[in-house]
């Protein structure tokens, strides 16, 4: 019987342990559901309070910011086309350039709302760009680095 | 929880507006601008592929349309550019005022914007007469000698597509101003209802944007002396 009894309770005990170790696995489960319950549900409050906030009333900027994006933008129309007249070579088309963009960016920034657009919506405005800047990249690439081969009788 | 977000009569407002495809007006509103930002993607990709022509032929011949450039009148094409600068910001006052409740305040400057757009469309009838006097327009009437005669030509027929497209995008904008200009009036839109307002905004400030592309690419190049 002696024998016997050994492999038994060893059997007992590890199917004890086993059991312990499953209930505290649900308990452990259950903490963590209660905790992730928890946590979803003050963000989920936080979440209201900030929309609360942003639907009492719509945002607006003070005139003072278009007034000055207004002055901005022309302060640059008139630096663009000052530039032209200075003989900068091939770096005149690139300095108006470069001027258009900054003005871009500053409607876009400020008045389009770009800066605080879902990731979707900046995506879909970057795509646009993104494809006219590889369209002229590739189209340059061929005809920047053709060679150009008389015919015999020119 | 929504209770207590739906009791302010602002937030009313806005539910009622809620088409009934959509959950929250948050979501609406997003919905409503990422389609016209796809919309606005695919107009970048139209003008994108003149764009494209220019540099190409730009590389191509650069004394052509350098000679091209300074038959444009720049003291116009820079006020045509001063004018639409100055309507995306007074399409932006209107988009506020909305947002405040004032009506004549929003109503006065969508009609200002307009005006804005219709004289630079005047000021570019101008430009397009005083070429077709000076015989460049390419195809009807176009009398140029020189050795850069053929590119001053291709110069001018990007420079119709360009503008002429420009024009047309500029008619419909104006037009669409105009309409919103009549709903703003009669109370069509207000805090809680402005969306649409903000999408003809985004559609102005485009048409703009290109304009700030187009203008120095046909008007500056070729001025400085030497």
């Amino acid at each position: 019987m002696k024998p016997r009894r050994a492999p038994n309770s060893r059997a007992r005990r590890l199917r004890r342990l086993i059991d312990a170790l499953v209930t505290l696995q649900a308990l452990l489960a259950i903490r963590r559901y209660r905790r992730a319950v928890r946590a979803s549900a003050s963000a989920r409050s936080a979440e209201d309070s900030r929309v609360i906030r942003s639907r009492s009333k719509p945002e607006v900027k003070p005139l003072k910011t278009f007034a000055w994006a207004w002055l901005g933008l022309l302060a640059l129309l008139a630096f663009t086309v000052g530039s032209a007249f200075v003989d900068l070579g091939t770096a005149n088309t690139a300095v108006n350039l470069l001027v258009s963009v900054i003005m871009m960016l500053l409607l876009m920034t400020l008045f389009m709302h770009e800066s605080k657009a879902r990731r979707l919506t900046q995506l879909a405005s970057a795509a646009g760009l993104l494809w006219v800047v590889l369209m002229i990249g590739l189209s340059l690439a061929d005809y920047l680095t053709r060679v150009h081969i008389p015919a015999p009788w020119s | 929880m929504n209770a207590a977000i739906a009791d302010t009569p602002l937030e009313e407002g806005r539910r009622a507006h809620l088409e009934e495809q959509f959950d929250e007006p948050e979501q609406q509103h997003s919905a409503a601008s990422l389609g016209m930002w796809i919309f606005l993607a695919t107009e970048m990709l139209f003008f994108g592929v003149l764009f494209t022509s220019y540099t190409v032929l730009r590389v191509l011949y650069p004394a052509g349309f350098a000679e091209a450039s300074r038959h444009t009148d720049l003291l116009l094409g820079a006020g045509e550019t001063a004018a639409l600068l100055t309507s995306s910001i007074t399409i932006v006052i209107a988009l506020r005022a909305i947002k405040l409740d004032q009506r004549g305040v929003a109503t006065s400057f969508l009609l200002l914007t307009a005006a804005l757009g219709t004289g630079f469309l005047v000021i570019h009838g101008f430009e397009y007469h005083s070429e077709w006097e000076e015989h460049l327009v390419p195809g009807i009437r176009f009398l140029q000698f020189g050795p850069h005669a053929h590119a001053v030509e291709l110069f001018y027929c990007l420079s119709y597509l360009l503008t002429g497209w420009h024009s047309i995008h500029l008619i419909i904008a104006v037009s669409v101003v105009l309409v919103l200009a009549a709903r703003v009036w009669r109370g069509a839109f207000g805090p809680d209802h402005f969306t649409t307002l903000e999408l003809a905004a985004l559609y102005w400030h485009l048409v703009d944007i290109i304009w700030m592309f187009i203008f120095p690419l046909l008007y500056l190049i070729g001025r400085a002396p030497g």
